[in-house]
């Protein structure tokens, strides 16, 4: 498929960007040098089996500007909601201020340029370093990075608030965030990404690479709502020191492309993972989770966990893999995705899977593809609730479950209203519940 | 208010109830016992309207009107409650809010106003007082959790907040202890009335100590095989089915 990527490819200059220290010039080189030799991946690629990126890779972009309406637009749309808010506009982080005790968030231009050394160990470092990973390496420009010190406890949410603001004409961007997490640390960390109207096509081109400290928890919560024109192409890589804790709590809402590669390693022992993740899809969507676990080290735990709702013509892809390497004795390893089809003419594709070299462990995984539970259906029928709203009910109930597991009230009542504002009678569901 | 005229009902085309007549009239308690297998939870399910039982031959009328032709949640409205033998669990289904929905679309089919958020908690609390429900299984999702004596309790919880005029209980004795039976059984005597018929299918005589019905009919191979007040109860309690079931 590399003959055919000459839209996207043409962001990537010939001559890496230069300025930086050595290391980051370095993994600019490399990454550029690898996309120019590999290119973007095709069907061949198993984890881009399902998902096509021709469209995405044909497109000729214009590098997306900072949005100056961006901070009114999120104030608008997400309100008073409780958490310590920053927006990043187009991949660009304004001034900070008014940080909670514990935490700092910093421009990553701004590190780069002050204090490189504290991201050097981790930027380039956990991602992959090929394909839509390697194209943020060697063009991203700003993003955020956030710290939670050492033994802080963080009561008040960090919520990095993406905004991609589509033009006249294909624009694209490329956040890039580093997350660290430090030693006995404990925080709750949101990311929402928010389309605003636009013509064109708008490409979101994004890279959070993590580090949980030996005994910290972090749960972070990632909220993409699409829109026809948005395509989300985004990678999180987690690494987990010893006895820490680590909570993914993905809600992905529709888009014309959205796709999450979460990579979650293991390296030191006494470690758990929970890895949540909901979706919808409806009209033409396309939903792409790639889940990926690997236990290095022994004592550790991971589950996954994600349902889908799958309506329309829409399109979901699950595949999760789990790798537990030869030392990891005493791992638990667990996967599981359910989903509800809505529709004779949506499509889901999963395929949760496990490698394990190991011989002392538990794990599972399975898979399951139906339809609304029909002796709920009847046991809430026969309590005088009509089909069509006994129905309802059970198919939001169905995601739900895993929403309630978002640390933060306001986050959960706005991922369960968004998942409401695409249901068929959302409305009388949410009535009901309030 | 309950009439039911030579019953036939089969379950992928084999025959399970093969002519039952049974007439209950508003105010009675009737009790169906029977072995296992003599088609207790079929006369229950076809009665509430669950998918794939079949009607043979035979009607049944509930205060005129034919049961049969109605979908589960229209015989709900019209009055008629199962209590199920196994609660179905609804994990993200909170408890008080399905019954809000349940209630509000029974109020609602019978043309009356739907009680709001505030009414429906006081409304709720009060049933679940009546039922002996801990007020904190309000909150949880629905039977999903409970243990066996909760999801009973729950039933009649149901129950009590829905205000059926036929009441079915299919064996909502089963596994109970002592103590939980008398609780359910209370909430169940709680809600006698002479407006109100109840249908209460068992497997053990012991409930009807508690729960004293008006009238007995054993249930053997699809069939009423024998009726008779509570003392037949009694008498089933010491001589089994066996002879019944050479009879029939």
């Amino acid at each position: 498929m590399t003959d055919r990527v000459e839209g996207l490819m043409a962001a990537v200059p010939a001559e890496p960007r230069g300025e930086g220290p050595e290391w980051l010039q370095g993994l600019r080189r490399e990454a550029t040098a690898t996309l120019r030799s590999t290119g973007f991946p095709g069907k061949k690629h198993e984890a881009w089996r399902f998902t096509s990126v021709r469209d995405v890779v044909g497109t000729t972009y214009e590098t997306a500007e900072a949005d100056d309406g961006a901070q009114a637009f999120v104030d608008e749309a997400l309100g008073d909601d409780g958490t310590f808010r920053l927006v990043l506009a187009e991949g660009r982080l304004a001034a900070v201020s008014g940080a909670p005790a514990g935490v700092s968030v910093r421009s990553l231009a701004e590190v780069l340029e002050n204090e490189p050394s504290l991201v050097e160990p981790v930027l380039g470092k956990l991602a992959p370093a090929e394909h839509f990973a390697a194209l943020s390496s060697a063009l991203f420009e700003d993003g955020a990075v956030v710290v939670f010190e050492k033994n802080a406890v963080v009561e008040t949410p960090v919520h990095l608030v993406h905004v991609a603001s589509p033009g006249a004409a294909p624009k694209a961007s490329y956040p890039r965030v580093v997350v660290l997490a430090r030693e006995g640390s404990q925080a709750t960390l949101v990311e929402s990404f928010l389309t605003r109207d636009g013509e064109a096509k708008h490409l979101t081109n994004t890279v959070c690479e993590v580090q949980v400290g030996a005994n910290a928890r972090l749960d972070h919560a990632r909220i993409t709502d699409g829109t026809p024109r948005a395509l989300q192409l985004a990678y999180l890589s987690v690494a987990l020191d010893r006895d820490a804790f680590y909570g993914s709590r993905v809600v992905s809402l529709g888009g014309g492309l959205t796709r999450l590669e979460l990579t979650t390693r293991f390296i030191g022992p006494g470690s758990e993972a929970h890895l949540d993740g909901v979706y919808h899809v409806d009209g033409s969507e396309h939903v792409d989770h790639q889940v990926r676990v690997e236990h290095a080290a022994g004592h550790c735990t991971s589950h996954v966990r994600y349902r889908g709702l799958l309506d329309g013509r829409g399109h979901a892809v699950f595949n999760a893999m789990g790798i537990v390497q030869r030392d990891a004795q005493q791992s638990a390893a667990h996967q599981e995705n359910r989903n509800l089809l809505l529709s004779d003419d949506a499509t889901i594709d999963t395929k949760p899977h496990l490698e394990i070299d190991a011989d002392d462990i538990s794990a599972s995984h399975g898979a399951t593809i139906g339809t609304v539970d029909e002796s709920s259906l009847f046991y809430m029928r026969s309590r005088g609730v009509p089909e069509s709203q006994a129905r309802d009910i059970l198919t939001f109930a169905f995601v739900r479950e895993l929403i309630d597991r978002i640390a933060h009230a306001p986050l959960v009542k706005r991922a369960s209203d968004r998942v409401l504002d695409r249901l068929p009678h959302g409305d009388a569901i949410r009535e009901l519940t309030e | 208010m309950l009439k039911i005229e030579n019953l036939h009902v089969s379950v992928d085309g084999k025959a399970i109830l093969k002519g039952i007549d049974l007439e209950i009239a508003p105010g009675e308690v009737h009790a169906i016992m029977g072995p296992n297998g003599s088609g207790k939870s079929t006369l229950s399910y076809v009665l509430a309207g669950r998918e794939g039982y079949e009607v043979t031959k035979g009607r049944v009328l509930f205060e005129g009107e034919d049961l049969m032709e109605m979908d589960p949640e229209a015989r709900a409205a019209k009055g008629v409650f199962l209590a199920f033998q196994y609660p179905v669990e609804i994990p993200g289904v909170n408890n008080v809010y399905f019954l809000k929905a349940a209630v509000n679309a029974i109020r609602r089919a019978r043309g009356e106003a739907e009680l709001d958020a505030i009414q429906f908690m006081k409304y709720a609390r009060e049933k679940a007082k009546t039922v002996q429900l801990p007020q904190e299984l309000l909150k949880r999702a629905v039977n999903s959790g409970f243990s066996g004596g909760e999801k009973k309790r729950n039933e009649i919880f149901q129950m009590a907040a829905l205000e059926p005029k036929l009441a079915i209980l299919d064996e909502t004795d089963s596994g109970l202890d002592i103590d939980a039976l008398r609780i359910v059984s209370d909430g169940v005597n709680a809600l006698r009335s002479e407006e109100r018929a109840m249908l209460v299918i068992t497997h053990y005589q012991r409930l009807l100590d508690y729960i004293v019905p008006d009238k007995v009919h054993v249930l053997v191979g699809g069939k009423i095989a024998k009726s008779g007040d509570k003392e037949l109860a009694k008498e089933l309690e010491s001589t089994g089915y066996a002879e019944i079931q050479a009879q029939a």
